[in-house]
């Protein structure tokens, strides 16, 4: 039988506890490590459903500029049209036609007749 | 004894450390907080500016059109060229490339490629083709805009009520000018971000109010057809009279709307740097002339309201020569006793002047006053003159005679085809206008002008007496036959009146006028046709009143106004109607 001195016990005694408390303490993170895991989880899902919402506003984006930019197109594509058809529309073009191509004339007022409505 | 002391030694160590970390997290929070809180506006604008831009669109001008909806001027897109000069590597073989496509100087060219700017316009608005040509070089440095160009499809129609636009689209003459801030819309940004390519994201989608820039549209009160008869027919008044100038104006005389204002010289809008900047004056408005004797059908008018003559009264026309004071008053013929209805008809300075004499002077001003002369009318067009007399206490009686046959005073066009209105509509002053409505660019109405009375001037019985009177200026034996408008009866004044040259009345340049209503009983129309110093056919009832004439003729034809007495119709004609119906028929039962 080996005699400890006091200080030797309380060395020892000390450090058998202190082993149980880190077994202890190992034995409750590995409960926990399956928690652990899911919360990592839920992050990681989270952030990738951020990324998702991120790159499909992108992608919303560009279409919504790629149609911006038609719509944009149209409106002035169609006043290009507005201006010619009233430029296609003058007065002084359609009696030239008539007159000329047409062989019409203005009728005088013998051939005019008014009808009362 | 030396592990306690080693182990007192670790636990120092360490809380050292603990310290140092402390001290690094404490600056790591501090710093954060500079960052985070004190520059978090100053840094988040610097990262924004890194990847979030501006996208300005440009302001789309309303567009300007007739009573009708047709487009009398509108705006569309055009491309402007542009150089980053320190980007072009050989200048001077682009400038040859590009000036015979911009037909342009090569010296002008090169001088804008070898600029010391960073950014310079080669070009502003290029064609579309020109743009193309450009494009097919790929000249490394240039490139296009998009800027907005002013288009007049009508071409000369209206131009000079219309005014136009300068290079950057501000108005600059006529409805352009005057509505500049309604018609012009406004500039506006759209955030987005830019990605690795430059390429605009919308990622915050676009503003619901994309319309704001939008300028409003204006619905004018001409209508394009009847202004191309006016203009039409006043063109061929002044190329056959070998005129400078002429002027045309048809009022509705019930609401006051300015239906045609022809200006000749006419000039292309599209097209004015290569036109006299003569030619883009409203004379309409802009030009004060006298009158002559189409003004004394309102000096007549006036005595007969007064009471102070009746239509039936005689005066003596002193044979054509006339002395009061110092001057002599002349007539064109020698006519003895008139009654007031023939003093019109034949025009007599005397007669006219005569009746003004009973009229008196204050009576005269008045009474010119509330037909509209010497102010404004107030149409809503930039420049209006308000012609001049002299005052009251400097009129003398000499000079109140010849103000009552229109000489020493001035008067615009459209102040006396709004007076003539007044005598039309039975005596009520209206308002003259020439925009019905502003309207924004969703179609909901902003503005809607409607007619203005400003102020009865005479009676209806009044205003009947000088509708009578008026009648007989175009009847057989009258000044103004030539105004007559087959199937319908024609109310109207002729006037000639000498303008002041070289600080007297010249002999040479006149001024012909015709003015009038048709149909006299049943009013459509009021015109003014004024022809400025014409060569030939020098009396506004020979040049003015044929003018008149046809411009009357065709725009009661296509306003479908049925004729005071029905002309005899061709039997064919009448046939052909008559079986129309059956042939209506038969095309159902087929």
């Amino acid at each position: 039988m080996q005699n400890f001195t006091a200080s030797d016990e309380k060395f020892i005694h000390t450090n058998v506890l202190a082993r149980q408390h880190v077994r202890r303490s190992t034995d409750v993170s590995r409960k926990d490590f399956a928690c652990i895991i899911c919360m990592s989880a839920v992050i990681m899902a989270a952030f990738f459903m951020f990324l998702w919402v991120r790159i499909y506003s992108l992608e919303i984006g560009y279409r919504i500029s790629d149609d911006h930019s038609a719509h944009e197109e149209l409106v002035q594509e169609n006043k290009k049209l507005k201006v010619e058809r009233a430029a296609l529309k003058s007065s002084s073009r359609l009696e030239t036609i008539a007159i000329n191509q047409l062989g019409m004339t203005v009728p005088k007022k013998t051939q005019v007749v008014s009808v009362p409505w | 004894m030396v592990k306690m002391k080693s182990r007192n030694e670790l636990s120092r160590n360490i809380s050292f450390i603990a310290m140092g970390f402390m001290v690094l997290f404490s600056i790591a929070t501090l710093r954060a907080y500079f960052l985070q809180v004190l520059k978090s506006g100053e840094l988040t604008e610097l990262i924004q500016s890194q990847y979030r831009t501006s996208v300005e669109l440009m302001p789309h001008r309303g567009t300007v059109y007739d009573r009708n909806g047709a487009e009398l001027a509108a705006s569309i897109e055009v491309e402007s060229l542009y150089a980053h000069p320190g980007l072009i590597r050989d200048t001077r073989a682009a400038a040859k490339l590009l000036a015979p496509i911009l037909d342009l100087p090569l010296h002008a060219v090169y001088r804008d490629l070898t600029s010391s700017k960073p950014f310079v316009w080669v070009q502003r608005k290029v064609t579309p083709t020109q743009a193309e040509q450009i494009r097919a070089l790929k000249i490394e440095g240039l490139g296009f805009l998009k800027e907005s160009q002013r288009f007049y499809p009508q071409k000369e129609i209206a131009a000079q009520v219309l005014g136009f636009v300068g290079v950057d689209s501000q108005g600059l003459e006529g409805i352009e000018r005057q509505y500049d801030s309604i018609i012009k819309g406004k500039s506006r940004k759209l955030f987005a971000d830019r990605d690795a390519k430059g390429r605009h994201v919308f990622v915050e989608g676009l503003q619901p109010s994309d319309q704001s820039r939008q300028g409003n549209d204006l619905l004018l009160s001409l209508d394009k057809n009847i202004q191309y008869i006016a203009e039409k027919e006043l063109q061929a008044a002044v190329t056959l009279s070998q005129a400078k100038s002429g002027t045309a104006i048809v009022m509705d005389p019930w609401t006051g709307e300015v239906l045609a204002s022809a200006v000749c010289p006419l000039f292309n809008p599209n097209q004015r740097s290569e036109t006299d900047p003569d030619a883009w004056r409203n004379r309409a408005i802009t030009d004060i002339y006298e009158p002559g004797s189409t003004f004394k059908t309102f000096s007549i008018a006036s005595a007969i309201e007064e009471g102070t003559v009746k239509p039936t009264d005689m005066f003596f026309c002193e044979n054509g020569a006339y002395h009061i004071a110092s001057h002599v008053i002349h007539d064109h013929g020698s006519y003895g006793w008139l009654d007031v209805a023939n003093i019109i008809k034949h025009s007599s300075n005397i007669g006219a002047s005569k009746i003004s004499r009973q009229l008196g002077k204050e009576q005269l001003y008045q009474y010119i006053r509330r037909f509209g002369f010497t102010a404004e009318t107030g149409i809503s067009l930039p420049a209006e003159q308000s012609g001049f007399m002299p005052s009251l206490k400097n009129c003398s009686e000499h000079t109140q005679g010849a103000i009552s046959f229109g000489q020493s005073i001035t008067v615009t066009p459209l102040q006396m085809v709004t007076a003539y209105s007044s005598i039309a509509n039975g005596g009520m002053l209206m308002q003259p206008q020439i925009v019905k409505r502003i309207v924004d660019s969703t179609g909901a109405v902003v503005k809607q002008n409607t007619p203005v009375m400003k102020r009865r001037v005479i009676s209806e019985k009044t205003a009947g007496i000088m509708r009578d009177m008026l009648k007989q200026v175009v009847a057989p034996g009258g000044t103004g036959t030539k105004a007559a408008v087959e199937g319908y009866v024609v109310a109207g004044k002729t006037g000639t009146s000498q303008k002041i040259d070289q600080g007297g009345y010249s002999h040479s340049k006149v001024m012909a006028s015709f003015a009038g209503f048709v149909p006299a009983d049943a009013p459509r129309l009021a015109i003014i046709v004024l022809v400025d110093e014409p060569q030939r056919m020098k009396f506004g009832g020979e040049i003015a009143a044929p003018a008149f004439s046809r411009m009357a003729n065709a725009i009661l034809n296509y306003l479908h106004v049925p004729p005071d007495a029905a002309p005899a119709q061709d039997p064919g004609l009448l046939k052909e109607i008559r079986t129309e119906p059956v042939k209506l028929a038969k095309l159902d039962e087929a």
